[in-house]
């Protein structure tokens, strides 16, 4: 063995140097010691388990940190306590296998924990043990609020409008977090009270808690009166432990129903965006004691959460109802006038109110000319907005595409004839397709106006209509400017204009070749171009032929007579 | 005033808020040689079908108290309008008005703008099909 500190001196006593020198090294192993101790004490602090050494009698002679926090003791009270009776089996009769092991908190609460232990064995003698354990409810709890939140994530995500998320976050809430039974969702109205939206029930404690529920139901909360009150009187969540709690708290009018049932545990927490409440979650049930933190800050994030989303729908359906009031307006008050407008128009025109002079019939064309136009636009406004809400139904039949080309020409002939531009129509194989016949007819006017408005005096514009393998084509091609290349994918997009129909001062809107995409799409087909600057352009639509359509209901046809 | 077209003169009262719309009716109507009686709102024009027993009724759909529909749910709620003609004008694109207008029992409508002529037609075309009380 090496010459320990404690050991009797060997040499003279009498030699001062020798006596400094031992000293020092005295000193220089007191440091280390300590500099050991503090490394020690620094592991021993730094987990999260509690950890306790106890000698042969059972008595603690050592704990962390963590075990005095998870026991509920102050520093040093925990040292000389015969620490085992704080161990118990399990709360449950008959079970003791280790993962069951309970212990008791200075409080007298218990608490399930996850333990290990060990003897201290000093040469070959049991001197003590030491014991590893955490709070394994804890940990369970923690997981069990990871669900939660998972679920009240999920209840969002699946639900496009308030009123249909708001139940489904009762629900996800109550199922998971463990110990719930009944749970209300208070809607905040404008004169600062509390009106109950929606109710939850786990489906076992139905029957039970169906006079409670209707109570709920009934109630109208003042800012501070009861759980729920309170809580949206300081946006904090809140709660209420045991029956008594419950009757004593300020009018809290549903306590003697709630005392009935068992109650010992109710729940409150505020959804806010902002500075403002927007709605309160309550839950009770019988048997959580105390809500712990992680759970409170579970319902603060929560709350939070639900709020922004809450929020944003609000946003939504007020954005939907503007741009309903919008079409709803444009519809109505844009086409009275116009109305009006056209009407008389057409008593001057055929002189029901007076002969007219040829200067006065030239004017009273431009007004009508340009009055139409006019009542296009709106028309084309109602429809691009109608088409993004989807609400455009189609009244389906069988179209001939020769037919329809037939009509487009017939509609165009007019602006073309003043060009001098040429129109003319190819037919190849029996292009029939089922659809809104009215709908295809716009499609089509829309692509051979454009084709005639884009094409200089002289030229050709001409309707090619086919039927392929399995699609429908229509093709509308013209001779005219072409469309540059980059402008290829812009060209459907509501609103956009190329740069050389802003330059030409040609007229339109930009909403033709939108609402022509839109309602070729809702007809299962697509719609593209093939362009190249100064060498016209031709617009391609591909529909579903009506032989597929035909065949399917044929198949159906026989079903049917087979099932018979 | 001269004879209608097909040379019978009818009682038909109009009803639209827009004065403007109101007069040009009239006036077209009036020139087929028609009576043609006003109202500005729908109670009025129900007060008007009551009072006066038209041959034909024509009601905007939008009009103030009373909407055109819930003009056509009242008339045809009391024996003695239940088969009057009623013809309805639709400002509005949405088909749901047009359906909610034949469900509540008008014999037709019409989408505005309307070409005054049109209107005469049809007008005509529906008092030609049977006098008031042919069995629906």
């Amino acid at each position: 063995m090496s010459e320990s500190p404690f050991s009797p001196p060997q040499r003279s006593r009498l030699d001062p140097a020798l006596l400094a020198a031992e000293l020092r090294a005295l000193r220089d192993r007191e440091q280390l010691l300590e500099t050991a101790v503090e490394y020690l004490r620094l592991l021993l602090e730094s987990t999260d388990e509690g950890i306790v050494g106890v000698d042969r009698e059972g008595r603690c002679t050592f704990a962390n940190t963590a075990a005095q926090l998870l026991l509920g003791y102050d520093s040093g009270e925990l040292v000389g306590q015969p620490f085992l009776e704080l161990v118990c089996g399990s709360a449950a009769e008959g079970s003791a296998a280790p993962e069951d092991l309970f212990f008791r908190r200075a409080d007298g609460t218990l608490f399930a924990a996850a333990c290990s232990t060990d003897p201290i064995v000093v040469e070959g003698d049991i001197q003590g043990a030491v014991l590893v354990f955490s709070d394994e409810g804890a940990s369970r709890r923690a997981q069990r609020y990871l669900e939660t939140q998972r679920a009240v994530t999920q209840a969002l995500a699946d639900s496009s409008t308030a009123e249909e998320a708001i139940p489904r976050i009762l629900e996800a809430l109550g199922e998971t977090m463990g110990w719930a039974e009944f749970g209300v969702f208070w809607a905040v109205d404008d004169q600062e009270t509390l009106r109950c939206r929606s109710r939850w029930v786990l489906p076992a404690a139905e029957q039970e808690f169906s006079e409670f529920a209707e109570l709920s139901g009934t109630l109208v909360l003042r800012r501070g009166v009861g759980l729920a009150g309170c809580a949206y009187e300081v946006g904090q969540p809140t709660w209420l432990t045991t029956g008594e709690a419950l009757s004593n708290r300020r009018a809290f009018r549903r306590a003697e129903t709630g005392n009935e049932l068992g109650l010992r545990c109710g729940v409150a927490f505020p959804i806010v965006a902002g500075a403002d409440v927007l709605a309160v979650i309550e839950f009770f049930g019988r048997e959580l004691d105390a809500p712990d933190e992680e759970l409170l800050a579970m319902m603060d994030s929560l709350g939070a959460s639900i709020g922004h989303y809450l929020e944003r729908k609000r946003a939504e359906s007020e954005a939907d109802r503007l741009k309903d009031e919008f079409i709803s307006l444009v519809s109505h008050e844009l086409r009275t006038p116009l109305s009006s407008v056209l009407g008389y128009l057409e008593l001057l025109e055929r002189e029901e109110v007076g002969p007219l002079t040829a200067d006065q019939r030239r004017c009273i064309a431009t007004i009508g000319r340009n009055a139409n136009r006019l009542l296009r636009l709106v028309g084309d406004l109602l429809l691009t907005a109608r088409l993004e809400a989807g609400d455009v139904p189609l009244e389906l039949e069988a179209v001939s595409l020769a037919a329809l080309g037939a009509d487009a020409l017939e509609n165009a002939r007019p602006q073309a004839s003043a060009k001098r531009i040429e129109l003319r129509l190819e037919i190849s194989g029996e292009p029939v397709v089922h659809g809104d016949r009215g709908r295809l007819a716009q499609v089509l006017d829309n692509l051979l106006s454009n084709a005639v408005k884009f094409t200089d005096e002289g030229g050709c514009a001409t309707v090619r209509v086919s039927a392929r393998a399995r699609r429908a084509v229509i093709e509308v091609a013209d001779t005219g400017l072409g469309i540059p290349c980059e402008d290829g994918e812009q060209l459907f997009r509501p609103f956009f204009r190329t740069a050389s129909a802003r330059a030409l001062a040609i007229q339109g809107s930009g909403l033709g070749l939108a609402i022509s995409r839109a309602l070729v799409e809702a007809h299962g087909g697509s719609i593209s171009c093939k362009s190249a600057e100064g060498a016209g352009a031709t617009f391609r639509v591909e529909l579903p032929l009506a032989a597929q359509a035909l065949s399917l209901a044929a198949v159906d046809v026989k079903a049917a007579e087979h099932g018979r | 005033m001269a004879a209608s077209e097909n040379g019978q003169r009818y009682v038909i009262v109009a009803a639209d808020d827009d004065e403007d719309i109101l007069s040009l009716v009239a006036f077209r109507l009036g020139r087929a040689g028609h009576e043609v009686v006003t109202a500005r709102d729908g109670e009025e024009a129900l007060g008007l079908v009551q009072s006066r027993a038209p041959d034909l009724v024509i009601l905007d759909v939008r009009m103030p108290k009373m909407t055109g529909i819930d003009v056509v749910r009242a008339l045809r709620q009391v024996e003695a309008t239940k088969t009057v003609p009623v013809i309805l004008l639709t400002a509005s694109v949405q088909e749901e008005s047009v359906k909610d207008g034949f469900d509540a029992g008008a014999d037709d409508y019409i989408k505005k703008p309307f070409s005054p002529q049109e209107l005469v037609t049809r007008v005509e075309t529906i008092l030609k099909r049977g006098k008031p009380g042919f069995p629906r």
